[in-house]
């Protein structure tokens, strides 16, 4: 006994220790950011750096000189924040309409149809975004604006919109579909129409978690990085109107950080700590919507809402819906449709399988080599201490714990984080660590941070879907906690597991941010071992689309991407089912519900 | 029934608002200026040979502000085919048939007019070292090999076959060296070199053969003033960097550089845009905000 005591609390330390990591890993971030932008921010003023009107960085400053170059980023904090509110317009609506569409308007199959398009644009690299952006829906804006030209805040709107609207979407819907449909059914037998149901009675109660939807797209939309560099036009000045071109903060970074000066590279990772501040802000205010317990249980009382009001109102809502969900598929059709017709006639077994050398012709394997790599790397780090975190959270830890709370802020923290931030804290950290060269380790470990959330939360979720019962059924036949949790519920949750696992691949297959100033992000051949540079496939998309010379095959890589993505997200739905069928000898219908949402929540966290 | 009227007749208002704003949005438009972020060489270039009728290059001028930034050339020829009052500045070995380049001062950008100088609107494309490391014969073995393969007539035969412009001056036989070379040789720098670079060290490798295959060559570009900073720290030797424009003079203490290759900026317009020639001056007044109207051009 006394030996199987010592076990336990081992185990529970560890898992304790693990999830204390994430503590560790957000407040490393915070501290290398503010460290590396001190002496910039020293040297500059925190009032002329915040507040100065403009960006014109000199590479050649140094600390301790005058300065050449004048750097405010008021213009890009203003232009962030605006492309950020306006994308929310765009986004936000588009993901709230459908939302209500997925849960009250359509049957199952149309449901699921839905629900797959989502989650597929949900996966989409932002690198494809962008580049579809500018060929495609660039040349459509072109005709309104004044100067023929339409990059600016409409076009990144709209980009940035339909790049949030999977997160809204999904989010919303699960808030939707929380709401006990005794709501909705009162509703009508008090003689509501279905509309009004919806509209009236169903909607205000599930307003705090369509809340959280619209902070986690916000969320997003402030750390999106690649798409709005094309087509923002770039400029560092005021927005002016909805097609003058300007510049967000996170541009800002990847535009300059390659050949950034000594004072310039302190700017820029102050430019990024104010990222993070904003990200702070917005992990408070999600905690604050989303621990409100009035707002719940409120949709009866009377609200003036007077745009829902009537039965029209409540009616073109609903029509609102449709043509948003319909919005939704066309986006998504034409994207698809286009990379196809662009990319496959170029996709040769030369482009797929030839070995690449400097000079002749170009090839992906070396990507797909570096990417595989990266891959493995990043889940044999982020896989186990995910794990071992999501235990401790779901299995040993109490909801009220203080220690807890710290923990899930940090996660929250974690997942919040602009990419092209975690490319700074990787170039600072990673790539210093392992001798100051690109390297696919470098890059591995940045990414590894960064899934971590994602494994954890999908992990986790999981973990909840194992019926209690089978827990207190191996407690009652004498197991300890530690082989209950391996023995029992592991096993159970496996499926959820790998489905965390292949969201985790998803995810450093579409980010591409954190990989340019760690990794590398010219075209290589194979890497020979982790310590050589490389680029993973989006990454090389970026460098193939770069100086006009391979645009064929920077489509056909575009269509690789995008088939593997896809790929992924069927592999990670049938991992869904698994988990789904596992336990359906359960007769319990709320739990079920549970394990469902449980299993799309597991879905938006990627 | 009453449904689908009423959602027929709220897309026909939805269309009809839509094309009431398109027609309110004729007339002649601004020129959409399209510019490089400034880390690039190209930029810096072009900013430098473009000047006004005074002298003021536009360098000193500034960037009108508002116009189009991209960090990529791809990117800048894309806005372009798509805008008809577009115009932007790429290296011409990028041009492709969805715009229309430009003559400067009545003169074609092609090589020949580069190589005599009538062109205006070229740069060179340079390699640089470390100037300390250089002069004292401190660079690593692998890389002055390379250095010297760099400098050889089989490169220039690289460049030409490229569509760039070949430096004459100096150039030698290369041959592969006596002994097996070893060792990592990093370059970095220009964009706009990168494709250039890509083809030269595959015809080193291939020329050396078994003697530098221990030569492992890592290549990573992100911008002119990127490879700059990396020469000038370079402690090891084995650091090349790739320039799209002349080297500064304040570099010259520190960066040992030659020329591989002349390389022309070709301004860019929209295929269907009238105008065949432009000279430097109004490429000025456009990039500093001057001119607005492609109709001022031809006034003129």
């Amino acid at each position: 006994m006394e030996k199987n005591s010592i076990k336990e609390k081992c185990g529970k330390l560890l898992f304790a220790a693990t999830a204390a990591l994430c503590i560790a890993a957000a407040a490393a971030i915070f501290v290398f950011i503010i460290i590396k932008s001190v002496p910039a921010l020293a040297e500059t003023g925190v009032g002329e750096f915040l507040f100065g009107t403009t960006w014109a960085p000199d590479a050649n400053d140094v600390y301790g000189q005058p300065l050449a170059g004048s750097y405010g980023i008021l213009p890009m904090l203003v232009g962030t924040l605006v492309a950020t509110v306006c994308a929310l317009a765009v986004g936000g609506t588009l993901g709230f309409f459908t939302a209500v569409f997925l849960s009250y308007y359509c049957g199952g199959k149309v449901k699921a149809v839905f629900t797959s398009v989502i989650n597929l644009l949900a996966g989409v690299p932002s690198v494809i975004f962008g580049f579809f952006g500018i060929k495609v829906i660039m040349p459509l804006f072109n005709a309104l604006s004044p100067t023929g030209n339409s990059s600016g805040l409409l076009l990144t709107s709209v980009i940035l919109g339909m790049m949030i609207f999977p997160t809204v979407a999904s989010l919303s819907k699960t808030a939707l579909e929380a709401v006990p449909s005794a709501y909705f059914e009162g509703a009508l037998a008090l003689g509501a129409t279905r509309d009004q149901a919806v509209f009236r009675t169903v909607v205000p109660a599930a307003k705090s978690g369509i809340t959280a939807a619209m902070i986690l797209g916000v969320g997003r939309a402030l750390g999106e990085t690649m798409a709005v560099v094309m087509v923002a036009g770039n400029s560092p000045q005021f927005i002016g109107g909805l097609f003058t071109s300007f510049r967000t903060m996170t541009a800002n970074i990847v535009l300059e950080m390659g050949y950034a000066g000594e004072v310039q590279m302190g700017a820029l990772f102050a430019t990024g700590g104010v990222l993070l501040v904003f990200v702070a802000i917005t992990v408070v205010l999600l905690s604050l919507v989303t621990s409100d317990k009035k707002t719940k249980g409120r949709g009866g009382k009377r609200r003036g809402n007077f745009l829902l009001n009537g039965r029209r109102a409540c009616f073109a809502g609903k029509v609102c819906g449709f043509v948003s969900a319909a919005f939704a598929l066309a986006f998504l059709a034409a994207l698809i449709i286009y990379l196809l017709v662009k990319g496959l006639p170029h996709i040769s077994t030369q482009l797929l399988f030839g070995a690449y050398e400097y000079g002749g012709e170009i090839s992906i394997l070396p990507s797909v080599a570096a990417t595989l790599m990266t891959v493995g790397i990043s889940l044999v780090i982020a896989l186990p201490l995910g794990i071992c975190a999501a235990i401790f959270l779901n299995e040993y830890a109490g909801s009220k714990n203080p220690f807890v709370r710290v923990i899930r802020g940090a996660i929250d923290v974690l997942s919040g984080v602009p990419s092209i931030v975690y490319g700074l804290f990787g170039a600072v950290t990673f790539v210093t660590l392992l001798g100051g060269n690109y390297s696919i380790a470098a890059g591995a470990l940045t990414i590894s941070v960064m899934l971590l959330p994602t494994v954890i939360r999908a992990t986790e979720e999981s973990l909840r879907a194992v019926p209690m019962s089978l827990r207190e059924g191996a407690l009652a036949l004498g197991a300890g906690k530690l082989r209950t949790v391996f023995t029992v519920v592991l096993p159970s949750a496996l499926p959820g597991i790998i489905a965390a696992a292949i969201l985790s691949v998803g995810r450093v297959m579409s980010e591409s941010a954190p990989f340019m100033f760690t990794m590398g992000s010219s075209i290589q051949p194979m890497p020979e071992g982790a310590m050589s540079g490389g680029t993973t496939l989006a990454v090389l998309l970026y460098y193939l689309s770069g100086e006009n010379l391979y645009t064929d095959e920077a489509y056909a890589c575009a269509c690789v991407l995008m088939f593997i993505v896809l790929l992924l997200n069927a592999a990670a739905e049938v991992m869904g089912r698994l988990l789904q069928r596992k336990f359906q000898g359960e007769k319990n219908v709320n739990k079920k519900r549970g394990r469902k949402r449980a299993l799309e929540r597991a879905k938006e966290n990627a | 029934m009453k449904t689908t009227k009423k959602t027929i007749l709220v897309i026909i208002a939805l269309i009809v608002a839509l094309t009431a704003i398109l027609a309110a949005c004729g007339g002649e438009k601004d020129i959409a200026v399209i510019a490089r972020t400034s880390g690039s060489g190209t930029r810096d270039a072009f900013e430098s040979i473009v000047k006004s009728e005074d002298g003021t290059s536009l360098k000193d001028a500034g960037l009108m502000k508002g116009a189009i930034e991209q960090d990529k050339t791809s990117a800048v020829i894309s806005l372009v085919s798509s805008t008809k009052t577009g115009i932007g500045y790429v290296s011409l070995g990028s041009v492709d048939d969805s715009v229309k380049v430009l003559k400067v001062e009545g003169v074609q950008a092609n090589a020949e007019n580069v190589l005599s100088g009538e062109y205006k609107m070229q740069r060179p494309f340079v390699i640089m070292t470390n100037k300390a490391l250089t002069e004292e014969g401190r660079l690593t073995p692998a890389t002055q090999d390379f250095v010297k393969f760099l400098k050889s007539t089989q490169a220039q035969q690289i460049v030409e076959e490229e569509g760039y412009v070949k430096q004459e001056e100096g150039a030698s036989e290369y041959t592969a060296p006596a002994e097996n070379l070893s060792g990592n040789i990093a370059v970095s720098g220009s964009t706009s070199v990168d494709p250039l670079m890509d083809k030269l060290i595959g015809k080193y490798k291939e020329i050396g053969g078994a003697k530098v295959a221990g030569v492992e060559i890592s290549k990573n570009c992100q911008g002119t003033s990127h490879g700059i900073s990396a020469v000038k720290a370079d402690t090891a030797g084995n650091a090349i960097g790739l320039g799209s424009s002349a080297v500064k003079q304040a570099d010259e203490a520190q960066i040992a550089h030659f020329s591989i290759a002349l390389d022309a900026i070709a301004v860019i317009v929209h295929p269907e845009n009238t105008l065949e020639d432009i000279s430097v001056a109004q490429l000025f007044d456009i990039y500093t905000g001057k001119i607005v109207k492609f109709s001022a051009l031809a006034a003129a």
